[in-house]
């Protein structure tokens, strides 16, 4: 039959329900022989219970049906964000682009380029990389600036 | 039945709604899952307003990606990944102390008559075991103890769930069960061990 000693190391280790004198287990046997153990085990099981009715009573603040409704309204915020954000950056990357396959003495987009080593504009300074000249675009939109380093290299 | 089982068997009739636009059903699921989203936060952040916060980004994800679970998963195992990865995210964020056993503490007092000296008594017992889950597990060992012990998941679920072979889930169980028990078995010298 199991000592207390072995007895109490599968205490430490054994699920739940092994922890019981019903338990068709040489540990089970052993509870039920052991008043000592069996009041070891039942401490165990006590303050695990007590432990599990303690979390499942602990419930987050205020109504279920407000706080599903500020969730949705925060969902749909954030997706809006992320509609203009989407918005503005495909109107820049469209900026770019009609540069990108325009001649460079035209300005058709009606936007203010200025093609310098280094640019002052929208109240920063642009400082061009060796070899390097900057373009500072500003559109329509005050709230964008496109910055764009041209290599001085020309092909032939 | 389980919170999680329970929780899964709702999912599996308002998933599917949800995600073919019943705005009435999503509703209905975001409702069945604030609580159980939240205990599983407190265990996971420790402390109670941070679980709010995880409850709420949850939701909101819930809101917008419910279209990304594929259905592969169980719906709350996925749930449960959801909800750890923003616990994670605001840990990043906090770096806070972990609150658990004061939030345990306060439910198990509530739950307590003051004048019952059995019930001090448990939930004495209760609050050791919790400082005890928060104090001496790493997090892992607390995740595995509380989906295994409380939430009653098999090791195959908890592997899933957390990412990990069911054997390093079993392992990682038998280090936690470990330290609790022998700290709670350590508070009472009644029950010191006497050899047979």
């Amino acid at each position: 039959m199991m000592d207390c000693r072995g007895a109490r190391r599968l205490l430490l280790e054994a699920d739940l329900s092994e922890l019981t004198p019903h338990a068709d287990s040489d540990l089970g046997a052993h509870l039920r022989a052991c008043a000592s153990c069996r009041g070891a085990a039942d401490e165990i099981l006590g303050a695990e219970a007590g432990l599990a009715a303690s979390l499942a009573a602990a419930t987050p603040r205020g109504d279920d049906a407000v706080a599903v409704a500020r969730a949705a309204a925060l969902a749909r915020r954030r997706a809006g964000r992320r509609r203009v954000g989407a918005a503005v950056s495909l109107a820049a990357a469209a900026v770019l682009a009609g540069l990108l396959v325009l001649p460079p003495r035209r300005n058709p987009t009606g936007v203010a380029p200025a093609s310098l080593p280094d640019v002052a504009a929208g109240g920063f300074s642009v400082v061009a990389p060796p070899g390097r000249t900057v373009m500072v675009l500003q559109p329509a939109n005050p709230n964008i600036v496109v910055v764009w380093y041209l290599s001085n290299r020309r092909s032939s | 039945m389980s919170e999680t089982s329970s929780l899964e068997a709702a999912a599996a009739d308002l998933v599917p709604q949800a995600r073919h636009g019943d705005g009435e059903a999503l509703g209905r699921l975001l409702r069945r899952c604030r609580g159980t989203v939240y205990r599983w936060a407190l265990v996971q952040t420790g402390e109670a307003d941070d679980a709010e916060d995880v409850t709420q980004e949850v939701l909101i994800r819930l809101h917008t990606s419910l279209g990304r679970y594929s259905g592969r998963a169980r719906f709350t195992t996925w749930l449960y990944q959801v909800t750890r990865n923003e616990a994670l995210n605001l840990r990043r964020r906090l770096r806070r102390r972990l609150r658990l056993a004061e939030v345990v503490t306060r439910e198990a007092a509530v739950n307590t008559t003051a004048d019952d000296p059995v019930a001090r008594v448990h939930a004495a017992r209760v609050a050791e075991l919790a400082e005890a889950l928060l104090d001496r597990l790493p997090r892992r060992q607390r995740e595995v103890f509380h989906l295994a012990d409380i939430e009653g998941c098999a090791p195959a679920e908890i592997g899933e769930r957390l990412g990990m072979n069911p054997v390093t889930a079993r392992v990682h169980l038998f280090h936690a069960r470990k330290t609790l028990r022998a700290g709670i078995l350590a508070r009472w010298p009644e029950l010191a061990e006497e050899e047979k």
